[in-house]
């Protein structure tokens, strides 16, 4: 969003300086709220100076009747002195003189006044005469000087006003250039939902290119707001995603656009996924930038949980790339917004050593959080996903892993045999298994003997054929002889007795 | 006076330290272009009031300025 701000802020800074946008290149250094700093300054130097000029001007409004004065002030003084003058007159006199202007004069006075000269006298005009006066701004195309107004009017009045404008491209453009970006979720109220499907549909329209304004206004709405809005493009189908997401990589607004895929629906998250413009590795390099820079992991892990292999392979690809230090980032955020099937979803693309890279610092976390990561993991069901990254650890990390296995419950023990079994990872948990505790082992081994023969033979022949018996074998010898004799006669039927006796 | 001490005069005196993290030639041409928003700023007020004085009677603009206007 800071991005988007920015382009607004240099915008007005540059208007303030009577010099195009493009000239202040050179102020790339200062972020948005500087920008902004720097234009109410000067914008409060220029006044000040000017005040001296204008203080016997506004004197002389006590002289003379105000309808009077509403002449003089049209035909005479002008709307730039006016401007300058209107703060220093009494406002219930500049209201009444105020009122007695024509609209197209007020119209030419409001994009020379500062409205913090006179909050008052704005606070306290008619909403009709707003409602009129901005009718010809609309139609002058004065963004800048109707968002200058918006923090000095009631909301209320906002909202009529807005009813009354048709041009959704004004209203559009005009937010961009709000200050008060928290007024912005009280105004959507007096925006009908299909008038804001019309605004997206237009911000996607190739002739108006008005996504920085839409992805600005988006940034400020509350996360309900959000991800309806977010769901209405993705309704609205692929050649709309695909110029959003085009324009934020044209603009480099993933800042502003991140926020708004986190809120939307899994289903348009699914959608979003698919669009061919975001396979492009230039784009998701661009987004994993973003995502680190503006800690935007919350909005981009879940986006991953939803990418073909392929898609979430290039994402692991550069997410292997980043250092160690972002790389805890990203732990974090999978722990704090309980994100971590996402994660595992692109660790398991990752290559192995990058894999041993994360997965050692997954396990350097303090127990609160792998206690989390493991019940996450349990829940999803991705012990199939974690196996693997356990089996492929070098003996020291392996035998930090087993001692987070051995404080597992159970039931979650159970669930990790019943995939062994299925997906063929024997040889994964014994890797682990292997370097337990003793007493650990030996409990892990039992109830591992206690499940149905089926599973106990898998387990005894994965052992045998992966060359991992000679290091088992102690510990089934120290079997209760119920569980040891179940394992025998399971050794004996697969043919396998000399293992024992060897 | 330091480009970053003139600049805040510019600014009416006011502390400007959102403006460390700029450079000395990127604090000369902010000078530079406060310095043109200025003078622009004050042609366009000057004409502004020639414009206003200019329906008055040519004798009694000299003495409407002083009055009204004295500091221009």
């Amino acid at each position: 969003m800071s991005h988007t701000q920015r382009i607004a802020e240099n915008i007005k800074l540059a208007r303030q300086l009577s010099t195009p946008p493009a000239e202040l290149t050179f102020l790339k250094a200062l972020d948005h709220s500087q920008l902004r700093q720097l234009r109410e300054d000067l914008s409060a130097a220029m006044f000040d100076e000017s005040k001296p000029h204008f203080e016997r001007v506004a004197a002389t409004t006590k002289l003379l009747p105000n309808k009077l004065i509403a002449g003089i002030a049209e035909k005479v003084v002008g709307p730039m002195l006016c401007a300058r003058i209107v703060g220093l007159v009494k406002p219930s006199d500049a209201l009444d003189i105020t009122l007695r202007t024509s609209d197209e004069f007020l119209a030419d006075a409001s994009t020379e006044v500062d409205p913090r000269s006179a909050t008052e006298l704005i606070s306290r005009m008619p909403v009709d005469r707003i409602a009129k006066v901005t009718a010809i701004m609309v139609a002058r195309k004065e963004y800048v000087t109707m968002a200058r107004f918006v923090d000095h009017v009631a909301p209320e009045a906002i909202g009529e006003v807005m009813l009354g404008i048709d041009d959704d491209e004004a209203l559009l453009r005009t937010a961009f250039f709000i200050e008060s970006k928290s007024v912005i979720n009280g105004l959507l109220k007096y925006v009908p939902p299909e008038r804001i499907k019309r605004m997206a549909v237009l911000a996607g329209n190739g002739g108006h290119d008005l996504w920085a304004e839409a992805l600005a206004l988006m940034a400020h709405m509350d996360d309900e707001w959000k991800g309806r809005i977010g769901d209405i493009v993705a309704e609205e189908g692929t050649e709309l995603l695909t110029s959003m997401l085009e324009s934020a990589k044209r603009l480099e607004l993933w800042d502003s656009l991140m926020p708004v895929v986190a809120c939307m629906s899994e289903e348009s998250r699914q959608k979003l996924v698919k669009i061919p413009a975001l396979a492009d590795p230039a784009v998701l390099q661009a987004i994993v930038t973003a995502a680190n820079e503006s800690g935007l992991w919350e909005s981009l892990l879940p986006l991953a949980a939803h990418m073909e292999p392929a898609l979430r392979k290039t994402v692991a690809a550069i997410v292997e790339q980043l250092s160690p230090e972002l790389l805890l980032n990203i732990i974090n955020t999978a722990n704090q917004s309980e994100l971590w099937p996402s994660l595992i979803g692109i660790l398991d693309e990752m290559q192995i050593d990058e894999q041993r890279n994360v997965v050692a610092l997954v396990i350097e976390q303090p127990e609160a959080v792998l206690s989390s990561m493991l019940q996450a993991v349990d829940k999803a069901g991705l012990w199939a996903n974690v196996l693997p990254l356990l089996g492929c650890l070098d003996n020291e990390l392996r035998t930090s892993a087993a001692k987070i296995v051995e404080r597992l419950s159970t039931e979650t023990l159970l669930n990790i045999i019943d995939v062994a079994n299925d997906n063929g990872l024997w040889a994964e948990l014994i890797a682990v298994l292997n370097v337990m505790s003793d007493s650990e082992k030996q409990q892990l081994l039992e109830l591992l003997t206690e499940q149905p023969d089926e599973v106990v033979t898998s387990l005894i022949d994965a052992a045998h054929k992966a060359n991992l018996w000679d290091e088992l074998k102690p510990s089934f010898e120290k079997l209760e002889p119920t569980s040891r004799a179940k394992a025998e006669a399971i050794i004996h039927k697969l043919g396998l007795s000399e293992i024992f006796s060897s | 006076m330091s480009t970053k001490e003139q600049i805040c005069a510019q600014l009416g005196g006011r502390e400007a330290a959102y403006l460390d993290s700029l450079a000395e030639p990127e604090l000369v041409q902010l000078a530079a272009v406060i310095e043109n928003a200025k003078k622009h700023e004050q042609v366009m007020l000057h004409d502004a009031i020639n414009h206003a004085l200019n329906v008055a009677p040519r004798l009694l603009r000299g003495s409407m300025r002083r009055i009204l206007f004295p500091n221009d």
